[in-house]
């Protein structure tokens, strides 16, 4: 697996501290959750290989660190992402504008193709919830995002993100090393398949 | 799918090091650990005991003294470091000088929230999570006082994530009030000004020196690494805020402490490059930026041999502070001006969401007027009340760019709250306008600070005007062809 020369995209994950972006990125990865997830400081890399059909798309996820203070290095992130999840607290308000902020600097700053989710996290804590599906599936909509909304708790509905915005990504198919028509195909230029899946403007609500 | 995808419920089992630390590599590691430095440490303790002795107790010794720096880089014995530290940091002179002002700051600003206070609170079970010291919640507690004391101190950093990790790891070492007082003299002795501050400026640009270090002074390495466009900033920052705690094997963390501690932020850039030259036939082999950035991220995790690292370190030659100074000044500026392009940019950002928002707003607001128009007869109230509460709005969101966005949602439902409620409604609403822009106060001094700490380089609506057309690709690009 690792030998072979798949096409690399870059994802990242951006929102207001303590969201859940470690949590995510941990559940989705590695199957594990902590209560305690300690603060990143600077950024965290990952790869991850998704299959499906006949495709497979490699990812290097790159999770940063929530306090603003640490935005500043927030261009070198996104520098060539391919792919954002942008995530926000289901019980936080504030966490939501934040994510909208991201959302803008993304479509204004980042590759001109990027596709971006807008996840809603932490659905485990239904009975505080304070943003509403309704509004940000209006916002979503309009701005043309996926949107999830997930438990990095419970694992519901995480992996389900990652996948539907890899399946809008650059992909090799299985088996072949080094296929023709991916050698023009930088990691950085989204491949719309819309043409070959039903997940065209598809949008998740919750679990 | 992945395997990998597959939840794994049970977190997997715990093995501590000697300081109680869950280790992240094997047990059979941190047995070769305990074994390298075996007897380095025991030699080390006779020759402090001797060294207290002659010297007729710890109060005494002298700080500047080269015996003392060489007994320090051959590391402080475990039970002496709480009152070595706090001597050679200059920590426990300030404590002296200044008794009951640790007290005094808690009571002063008892139960007070502000934004460092919220995020504190939110980080704080998140520290150390697996030490049992923090198992217990008296121990959370004195890392909450020393951490909000440090916030109400010096409000132009606040709180900043990592010195939860430097307060915590103290706590270990000495009472609430020393750890306080040790923390004051990191933040604001140790590490250059604005480390921590609210743009990190000073932290940025150590590592712009770093990468130029890294060029200098281990050239064919420092190429290497460099030619991938790794992102090191974002390895590196977690280095040096932490002083490589959470990074290094606890063993290693604490030999580095002890010398950070005696000869300041200058060991940063020692241990930082003796890193990569230890580890150089692995960076090596890494040829692509994703394989380096997991490879560099692993150095300090690795670092096993805290003798070797120190004594790496220590062999760097002819490197003084001078030199560092020297690239700070160079980088500062370039540092500070991509900062404020940033800045200015997501200001930008924000007041043109705003508008547009805005925008929307009254749009609505005419659609719907004009359908009620036949069915109302309160609608010219209505009307005038909600037109003059959208001005005011506009009026202070022009103030509050930053946080524009958050006034616009809010604002945005309160008007649809008013043309459903009607005119008695209007009043209510404008008091919770009010409130609201009070709690947002917090965000305002974080900006100032932030426009306090650097010089606009000309008035900030030609700046604006300009990001417009800001390429980010310009940002933080190497600096290095001017010096």
């Amino acid at each position: 697996m690792q030998q072979r020369n798949q096409a690399h995209s870059k994802l990242v994950i951006l929102g207001q501290a303590s969201v859940g972006k470690s949590s995510l990125v941990l559940r989705f990865c590695k199957g594990q959750f902590f209560e305690y997830q300690e603060p990143t400081v600077g950024a965290a890399f990952l790869t991850q290989t998704i299959t499906y059909g006949d495709y497979e798309v490699k990812l290097e996820i790159w999770d940063t660190a929530g306090q603003e203070r640490y935005h500043s290095l927030a261009p070198m992130y996104y520098r060539g992402a391919a792919a954002a999840i942008v995530v926000y607290d289901i019980t936080n308000k504030d966490s939501f504008v934040k994510a909208k902020d991201w959302v803008k600097e993304l479509l204004r700053q980042g590759s001109s193709n990027i596709v971006i989710a807008i996840v809603g996290n932490k659905t485990d804590l239904e009975e505080s919830r304070t943003v509403e599906i309704s509004e940000v599936e209006s916002y979503a909509n309009e701005t043309n995002l996926l949107f999830f909304e997930t438990s990095a708790k419970s694992g519901s509905n995480v992996k389900e993100v990652f996948v539907e915005l890899a399946k809008k990504l650059p992909k090799v198919p299985k088996n072949q090393p080094q296929p023709v028509e991916q050698t023009q195909t930088t990691p950085n230029q989204p491949v719309d398949i819309s043409a070959q899946t039903d997940i065209k403007k598809k949008k998740k609500g919750c679990c | 799918m992945s395997n990998a995808n597959k939840p794994k419920q049970t977190k997997p089992e715990i093995i501590k090091d000697e300081y109680g630390f869950p280790i992240h590599y094997s047990w059979e590691e941190e047995q070769k650990l305990r074994e390298n430095t075996r007897k380095t440490k025991i030699r080390a303790e006779n020759q402090w005991k001797n060294f207290i002795e002659k010297e007729g107790g710890l109060a005494t010794i002298i700080k500047k003294s080269t015996q003392l720096k060489k007994l320090v880089r051959k590391g402080i014995p475990n039970e002496l470091r709480s009152n070595v530290w706090q001597i050679l940091s200059g920590a426990k002179e300030m404590k002296e000088a200044n008794p009951n002002y640790y007290s005094n700051l808690l009571n002063r600003y008892k139960s007070q929230v502000s934004k460092s206070t919220k995020q504190i609170d939110n980080d704080l079970h998140r520290t150390f999570p697996d030490h049992d010291f923090y198992r217990k919640q008296e121990n959370v507690d004195k890392l909450r006082n020393v951490l909000v004391a440090y916030s109400w101190r010096n409000d132009k950093i606040g709180y900043c994530q990592s010195m939860n990790f430097l307060a915590a790891f103290l706590l270990l070492y000495m009472n609430e009030e020393e750890a306080f007082w040790m923390l004051v003299s990191i933040i604001e002795d140790k590490m250059p000004r604005d480390y921590y501050s609210s743009d990190m400026v000073s932290s940025h640009v150590d590592l712009r020196v770093l990468k130029k270090l890294l060029l200098k002074r281990l050239n064919k390495i420092g190429s290497h690494i460099l030619s991938t466009n790794v992102s090191l900033e974002l390895i590196t920052q977690q280095w040096f805020l932490c002083v490589f705690l959470t990074c290094t094997p606890t063993e290693t963390t604490l030999r580095i402490w002890d010398a950070f501690l005696f000869e300041g932020d200058k060991m940063l850039f020692r241990i930082a490059l003796a890193l990569f030259k230890i580890n150089k036939k692995s960076l090596f082999k890494s040829n692509d930026h994703a394989t380096l950035f997991v490879t560099i991220k692993k150095l300090p995790e690795n670092a096993f041999d805290p003798d070797k690292l120190l004594n790496v370190a220590f062999k760097i030659k002819m490197f003084s502070r001078k030199e560092v100074n020297k690239l700070r000044i160079f980088f500062k500026p370039f540092v500070q001006e991509e900062l404020e392009k940033l800045r200015l940019a997501r200001t930008e950002f924000r007041r043109q969401r705003q508008q547009q928002k805005e925008e929307e707003k009254r749009k609505s607001i005419m659609n719907e007027n004009s359908n009620e128009n036949s069915n109302s007869n309160l609608n010219s109230d209505q009307n005038k009340n909600s037109n003059s509460n959208q001005n005011k709005n506009q009026n202070q969101n022009q103030n509050e760019n930053e946080n524009s966005n958050q006034n616009s949602n809010s604002n945005q439902n309160k008007n649809q709250n008013q043309n459903q409620n009607q005119n008695e409604n209007s009043n209510q609403n404008e008091n919770s306008n009010q409130n609201q822009n009070s709690n947002q106060n917090e965000n305002e001094n974080s900006n100032q600070n932030q426009n306090s700490n650097q010089k606009p380089n000309s008035n900030q609506n030609s700046n604006q005007n300009q990001n417009q057309n800001l390429s980010y690709s310009t940002l933080f690009a190497n600096n290095f062809s001017d010096i």
